[in-house]
Order: C-alpha cells, then sequence, then structure tokens
C-alpha cells in the first residue's frame, strides 16, 4: 500500500519536473530568440557604418551622424538657457512684486496704527480734562457752599499732590493758593 | 550569451558530475576480470541518487543565481526563482522516495533510482541554462 503511494507520489512529481522542463525549454527558446535579435540588431549597426565608410572618406557614418547631431544639441542646450533664464527674470519680477506690495502694506497699517493711537490719545486728554474740570468744579461748590470749615479743610486735606499738579495742569489753582 | 553558458556548464555540471566518473571508474577497476560496460551503466553510475543531490545543488545555484541578476525583468526573476526552488523541492521529495523504494522494494533497481533522478537534473540543467542565458539576453 505504502509503496504503490510512493510509487503514485513518484509520479506525480515525474510529471512536475517534466512541466518544468517545458517551461525551461519555452524559456531557453526565448532566449534563443533574444540573442539572435540583438547579434541580427548589431550587425545591422555594423554593416551601416562599414557601407558609409566605403563610399566616402569620412571616419564613419556613425560618427558623422553624432557630429552632425553636435549643433542641433547645443541649439536645444542655449535654448534651454535662455528658457530657465526667462524664468530666472520671471520669478525676480514677481518677487520684487511681492516686496513691493508687502513694503505698501506695512506703510498703511502704521499710518493706521498711528492715527488710531492720535485718536486715542486725545479721546483721554479730552475724558481727563472735563473729569479735573467736573473735580474742581465740585470741590469749588462744596467749599462756597459749606460755611463748615472742617468739613471744608478735611476735603481739602483728602486732596493729593498729584491733584493738585493735575489741576494746575489744567489751569486751575489750589483753592488754599487761590 | 554563449560563454557565461559554456563556463556555466563546465563548472556547474561537468564538474558537479565528476564523483559519478569516479564511481564508475572504480567499478571498473574492482571488477574482476574488467568489465568495460560498467561506465555507462546507471545503476552503477547513479545508482544511489547522486543526481538529485546535484539536481538540489543545481536549483540552488539557479534560485541564487536569479537573486543576484538586477539585469532582469522581475516577472521573469520571480518565475525562474520560483520554479527553481519547486525542482529544488521536488528533487528532496524524489530523494526520499527512491531510497525508501530501494530499502523496501527488491524490484526498485538502482537503474530505476538513476532514471527517476536523472529526469529532475535533466529539467534542472534546462532550467538552469535558461535562466543564465535568458538573463544574459536581457542585460544586452
Amino acid at each position: 500500500m505504502v509503496q504503490s503511494i510512493l510509487m503514485v507520489a513518484l509520479i506525480l512529481l515525474m510529471i512536475v519536473s517534466v512541466a518544468c522542463g517545458v517551461y525551461a525549454v519555452v524559456l531557453l527558446k526565448q532566449a534563443l530568440d533574444a540573442e539572435k535579435k540583438n547579434q541580427s540588431s548589431s550587425s545591422e549597426l555594423v554593416e551601416e557604418p562599414t557601407r558609409a565608410a566605403q563610399h566616402s572618406d569620412a571616419p564613419s557614418a556613425r560618427n558623422r551622424v553624432k557630429v552632425e547631431k553636435v549643433p542641433q544639441m547645443y541649439e536645444a542646450s542655449l535654448l534651454e538657457v535662455a528658457e530657465t533664464q526667462s524664468n530666472i527674470a520671471d520669478a525676480h519680477r514677481a518677487l520684487e512684486d511681492t516686496h513691493r506690495e508687502v513694503r505698501h502694506q506695512t506703510a498703511a497699517a502704521i499710518a493706521e496704527l498711528q492715527r488710531v493711537a492720535a485718536e486715542t490719545q486725545i479721546n483721554a486728554e479730552e475724558e481727563a480734562s472735563k473729569r479735573v474740570s467736573e473735580e474742581f468744579s465740585q470741590y469749588g461748590e462744596v467749599r462756597t457752599r459749606s460755611p463748615n470749615i472742617s468739613e471744608a479743610e478735611e476735603l481739602e486735606s483728602s486732596l493729593t499732590q498729584k491733584d493738585v499738579d493735575r489741576w494746575a495742569s489744567r489751569g486751575h489753582r489750589h483753592p488754599q493758593t487761590a | 550569451m554563449a560563454r557565461r553558458v559554456l563556463k556555466w556548464l563546465l563548472f556547474s555540471v561537468v564538474i558537479g558530475a565528476i564523483p559519478a566518473a569516479i564511481n564508475g571508474f572504480l567499478a571498473l577497476v574492482l571488477s574482476d576480470p574488467l568489465d568495460f560496460s560498467l561506465l555507462w551503466n546507471l545503476s552503477v553510475l547513479f545508482g544511489k541518487g547522486e543526481l538529485l543531490m546535484l539536481a538540489v545543488g543545481l536549483s540552488a545555484n539557479a534560485v541564487g543565481d536569479a537573486v543576484a541578476k538586477t539585469g532582469v525583468s522581475s516577472t521573469l526573476r520571480m518565475s525562474i526563482i520560483g520554479v527553481s526552488f519547486v525542482m529544488g523541492l521536488v528533487a528532496m521529495a524524489v530523494f526520499g522516495i527512491v531510497k525508501t523504494l530501494q530499502a523496501t522494494n527488491e524490484d526498485f533497481s538502482g537503474a530505476a533510482v538513476a532514471i527517476a533522478s536523472a529526469i529532475p537534473y535533466i529539467v534542472l540543467i534546462l532550467l538552469n541554462g535558461a535562466a543564465i542565458a535568458r538573463s544574459e539576453s536581457r542585460v544586452r
């Protein structure tokens, strides 16, 4: 029983081997075809310049073809260089435009900031002046209205030097010095 | 291409088959009277599955060669590697089977072993040679 199984396995393996052998033969045929093609193409390349050399004194047809291509290649290179230079000039111009635009926008932003700052300062000064005037008038009212000296003195003592200076800067005089 | 294939045939196949030739030579020397038919007796030359061992070596060589070749298309490389690997496995399996059959069945002669081992060996020679030839023709 085991022997028959082994025989069957052996036969199967032989079949696999034969299949692989067919693949190998196909591969070999392809290789031979490719080799023939290579040989024919290389012989064509060899024959052509030989024929050309027989009819002329030039070194060889292949070399002549290569030499003839040099000016074309040179022109193509020149065109490529010119195109690159043009691209660089375009990029430079675009960069300058961007720089100008940025400078313009920055100047506009600075002017706007300065305007807002000046406006804010004016508003603050007006506000401070109004407040000082109000405080001064309030103090004057208390001072004239109240016969009670002690109340007025108490209010005066609560004044700081800063308040007095602030009043003086706005053109008001200290009640005591008035 | 031809030079590379010839080099491979000489160093991998012919030199690999020298032990079998020594087998035949020793059998000839030891025979009394001298029997020259032993020199082409398959049972004497390859009756112990020597060709299968050589086949495994060829398979490994084919796989290594295909892996190292960078000028060949990957599909071709992979197919060569796959088929060579399968053939290596086949050779190993055949070796085990023929040895077992030889030990258990008296009718399974050395000649049968030689024939069973010759098939994978020949296939691997073809495969390896074709792979080398194909890679050479593709590189150009």
